[in-house]
């Protein structure tokens, strides 16, 4: 009925104005035209020469023409795929999703709850446990597989992960030899590399140093990725004080220079390759000259990379559910909810490292499990309000009358699990009921959901002969690493 | 949808002025109030207006420091609650909510069953509410025509007296005096059971006018003054014709209206602070080559965008026009008068709409426009539905399952939904044999069919006996 109405259908936050958001990207344009990056990859420097930018060794000095035309080319959005052929995921601004992180040294073993190297058999009770939690909606490894030949480590980790969920799935490489592996793989549970290239199930995951370096492998793996359509993921950062100026600006500007190396790399390899740029800005902690994931800077930054992605029309992969904590304790708790529900509001399109404990060097199921309800949580405020003449309920509130109640009415029947969210880790009895089940604090409630779907939680196997495929793809790499020695 | 920082456009957006506009006009609007003032016809108003710090100089030439205004903008409500007959709110006269109503006093009618040009009976406007209580997007009603069968000086009780008895929907009233004003108060709150019950359930509101240019009148004060008294709506509004009682530009003619309402505002707020006070100007020019007052110009659709839009930037309910032409018949011409004021009015979002069925400048009503701005209504009312864009109503899995050279006709969601279109009760859409079938009628002729369906099976809830002897007692009294 009313005119000029316009709803806020989520709650509005942002950190950057379009206008800072702009003057950040000209600050990136600046740097790569005037300083240039350090590129290590020869492809990715031929490609840039071709195009125009000046190289000089590792150097290139990219102008913002190229910059911008790989821009445009660059798709806003890209859907993710499960391995059972259903969409899952479309990756564009503005629209969240959530899922671990990935090359943990250290595992929480789910059985003893002691911290332990990562070994084979892990990164599959992550795929498993992240198929069942509602609010991940895809998986990464958690963890770096210690005892398999060490240049293998990726691509078990991806073999596990893709026979124990049907949630997209993102794996990384060492170099184009883990790369080839897991490609085939994905190739054995698709069918075809045409059934791969038209629904892929997966994305790559590679990284950018700071400040402003294209490493090799990460750039040839990207490259060689995009090139057989499967979605990339380019992600790097910088620790203001360290490897990036002190300032939020200046770290925003020199990882967005970064980022764009490697955006311009893969859209001059393959055009309208899809790409989805990522950031982990973390705070120097100057007392321990480590960075810390559970710094409010993080968070603050990584909304703000959010508001430069969605200036540049661009997916972003933030990072949420990271706690510098030893164990999971309050402080895992407390730093996980500011990550999460900052992550939610700035709209970053996959969020990554759920289930990650002191500064990335544990993976946690149990983290896992906690950040699930933290998450539908944030899910619950990022609904908003709905106003409207039925929302509203005048004429109910009017039935209803002063000092009267709204329990028994049928519209709180109708919408009372709509409107209203009801945690399943989280205890709200009161203390007697509590008690008589047990007085079991949040811990224990999270430790048994996981037992209970390690337990239960049943995937759709694999068919026995793709099983078997990526057995033998798993041999010939084995054979291959024995050969080079 | 799992998406952050969502703003939904839920209706079309629309504005003839920005907030700088606006901002340019209020100061205009000052300065004519600081610097050139206005003629206040009204000895108590004047001592009022005096005692609050404004200039009284010529006699009765009254210069309004700023402050004075911005006081008087404070008091009043944001927002009035208008009840029906039987004290059920009826229209929530607040933001961009948007409702319909007839004009008032036409000298003439257009037959229904002769389509004879003639003037008025009471017969005519009973029959004339009768329309109004049957059609569910005609909200309130004014007097709609001056009876020719009655006293001119009984007019506005006669009016007053036939609307209290054969509608139920709120009221929108004019009178002549005080004294007339103070009947027609008396003659609804007899309705209401009591003045206070009226007060409380406000089933009538008073149309009124400031003198332009820059004049108040003696009984128009008198009026503002007794009806704040009563905590009963008015809206003051003044109907200048630019390029003769207003300056010939439309920014001109505003400028000059807010410097009449806001003065008016001030002495009735003054008098009661909090009455409640609707924003409202016509702003009409007139046709130089047919020296006619035009009450469907584009210029007019403009000017009555930009009262409501200045009404809601002064946190006021506002007062609009729509479903009136220039046309003298029924014919092409009134109904796409009819269908662009109708649009403009609802985007605009005032909040009574008035003038539903007036023809020929005002002079003359159509009961046939009456009941085709019921229809526009309608169909306008989906036009603000605006498009809803969600996950739900996106259908990338509907689109991908029926997939390319498919049929959308039998899928579930489509039969759920087909009926969120409107469906039109007047307009005709059926192929062309159906159609011959049918009768072959044009829209003029179902208008009409409409009208005369309507007058022979709708009657509305009488007043109890009792009651309506004391409306007709009170319009004795006059005598």
């Amino acid at each position: 009925m009313d005119t000029n109405y316009s709803a806020h259908q989520t709650p509005q936050f942002r950190v950057l104005s379009d206008a800072q958001a702009r003057v950040i990207y000209y600050g990136a344009l600046e740097v790569l035209n005037r300083t240039g990056v350090n590129v290590h990859n020869a492809e990715a420097r031929d490609l840039l020469a071709k195009a125009g930018a000046r190289v000089d060794g590792v150097r290139v000095w990219i102008p913002p023409h190229i910059v911008q035309d790989a821009i445009a080319a660059t798709p806003r959005t890209f859907t993710l795929w499960g391995r059972d052929g259903k969409p899952r995921i479309q990756v564009a601004p503005d629209r969240v999703h959530f899922g671990p992180g990935l090359t943990n040294t250290y595992f929480v073993d789910p059985e003893t709850g002691e911290r332990r190297k990562t070994r084979r058999g892990d990164p599959a009770l992550t795929a498993k446990v992240c198929d069942a939690l509602p609010n991940i909606d895809y998986v990464m490894g958690l963890g770096l597989i210690g005892d398999v030949p060490p240049n293998l480590a990726p691509v078990y980790e991806f073999a596990e992960m893709v026979a124990n969920t049907t949630k997209p799935v993102m794996p990384w490489a060492y170099n184009l030899d883990n790369a080839r592996d897991i490609y085939e793989i994905a190739v054995a549970v698709a069918g075809s590399e045409e059934a791969l290239r038209r629904r892929p199930f997966l994305a790559f995951f590679a990284t950018f140093q700071a400040p402003l370096m294209a490493t090799d492998h990460d750039l040839a793996n990207v490259l060689w990725m995009a090139e057989r359509g499967i979605p990339v993921i380019y992600l790097g950062g910088g620790a203001a004080g360290s490897t990036a100026p002190i300032t939020g600006a200046g770290l925003l500007v020199s990882y967005l220079a970064g980022a764009l190396t490697g955006l311009v790399a893969v859209q001059l390899k393959a055009r309208g390759a899809p790409i989805c740029i990522g950031g982990v800005p973390e705070p120097t902690d100057l007392r321990t000259a480590r960075p810390a994931y559970g710094g409010p800077e993080m968070s603050l930054y990584s909304a703000a990379m959010s508001d430069l992605a969605r200036y540049l029309g661009v997916p972003f992969m933030g990072t949420a559910g990271a706690s510098e904590a030893k164990v999971l304790d309050l402080q895992a708790a407390i730093e996980c909810t500011v990550q999460v529900l900052m992550s939610g509001l700035s709209g970053a399109s996959l969020v990554h490292d759920v289930g990650f404990l002191d500064c990335a060097d544990i993976g946690s199921l149990e983290s896992v499990v906690m950040n699930d309800e933290i998450i539908a949580m944030a899910r619950r405020i990022l609904r908003g309000v709905e106003v409207s003449d039925a929302s509203m309920m005048l004429d109910l509130i009017d039935k209803v009358g002063p000092g009267g109640e709204f329990m028994s009415t049928k519209e709180t029947a109708k919408l009372c699990r709509s409107e209203i969210w009801t945690p399943t880790l989280f205890d709200r009895e009161p203390w007697v009921n509590w008690e008589m089940n047990g007085a079991l604090t949040t811990l224990d409630r999270i430790r048994r959901k996981l037992r209970d779907i390690l337990a239960n939680h049943r995937v759709p196997p694999l068919p026995a002969e793709t099983e078997a495929r990526i057995r033998a793809i798993l041999e010939a790499a084995e054979a291959r690493e024995r050969r080079n020695g | 949808m799992r998406s952050a920082n969502r703003i939904a456009f839920t209706s079309p957006q629309f504005a003839v002025l920005s907030e700088q506009q606006k901002q340019d006009l209020h100061l205009a609007a000052l300065e004519v109030l600081r610097r050139t003032g206005v003629r206040f016809h009204h000895r108590g108003a004047l001592e009022m207006l005096k005692k609050a710090g404004a200039f009284v100089s010529d006699g009765n030439l009254v210069k309004f420091p700023a402050r004075l205004i911005t006081e008087a903008l404070s008091s009043p409500p944001s927002r009035v609650v208008m009840c029906d007959r039987d004290g059920a709110p009826a229209m929530l006269l607040e933001g961009t909510r948007t409702y319909f109503g007839t004009g008032s006093d036409c000298l003439n009618l257009l037959d229904p069953e002769t389509g004879a040009h003639r003037p008025f009976t009471q017969a005519d406007i009973v029959n004339g509410y009768h329309l109004c209580e049957a059609l569910p997007n005609i909200h309130f009603v004014m007097s709609i025509g001056i009876p020719s069968d009655v006293a001119p000086a009984l007019t506005y009780d006669v009016q007053m007296a036939l609307m209290l008895e054969h509608t139920t929907k709120p009221i929108v009233f004019v009178t002549n005096d005080g004294a007339s004003c103070r009947r027609a108060i008396d003659m609804a709150a007899a309705v209401a059971g009591g003045h206070e019950a009226l007060r409380e359930q406000q089933h009538i509101l008073l149309y009124s006018e400031p003198s332009s240019p820059l004049q108040q009148s003696e009984t128009a004060v008198d009026k503002l003054l007794l009806m704040a008294e009563h905590e009963l709506p008015v809206v003051h509004s003044p109907g200048p014709q630019m390029g003769a009682t207003a300056p010939i530009t439309m920014a001109g003619g505003l400028v000059m209206s807010l410097a009449e309402i806001l003065s008016g505002l001030v002495v009735h707020q003054l008098h009661r602070p909090g009455a409640p006070f609707v924003f409202g100007a016509g702003l009409h020019h007139m046709d130089m080559g047919a020296m006619q007052i035009c009450y469907a110009s584009p210029e007019f659709q403009l000017t009555k965008a930009a009262v409501a839009e200045m009404g809601r930037w002064y946190g006021l309910p506002t007062w609009g026009y729509a479903g009136c032409s220039d046309a003298k018949v029924m014919d092409e011409q009134a109904a796409l008068e009819a269908m662009l004021s109708v649009l403009m009015a609802k985007l605009s979002g005032a909040n009574l709409i008035h003038d539903v069925g007036y023809m020929e400048s005002g002079l003359t009503t159509s009961f046939e426009m009456i009941v085709l701005t019921d229809e526009l209504v309608a169909m306008a009312d989906h036009v603000m539905k605006g498009i809803e864009v969600s996950e739900s109503t996106l259908m990338v899995d509907e689109l991908d399952a029926v997939g390319p050279g498919g049929n959308f006709l039998g899928t579930r969601t489509t039969l759920q939904r087909f009926r969120e279109f409107w469906f039109p009760s007047l307009l005709d859409r059926k192929m062309r044999p159906q159609w011959v079938e049918a009768g072959a009628t044009t829209l003029g002729q179902r208008l009409t069919a409409k009208v005369r369906d309507i007058l022979r099976n709708h009657s509305p809830k009488p007043l109890p006996p009792e009651i309506k002897r004391r409306v007709w007692d009170i319009v004795s009294s006059a005598n």
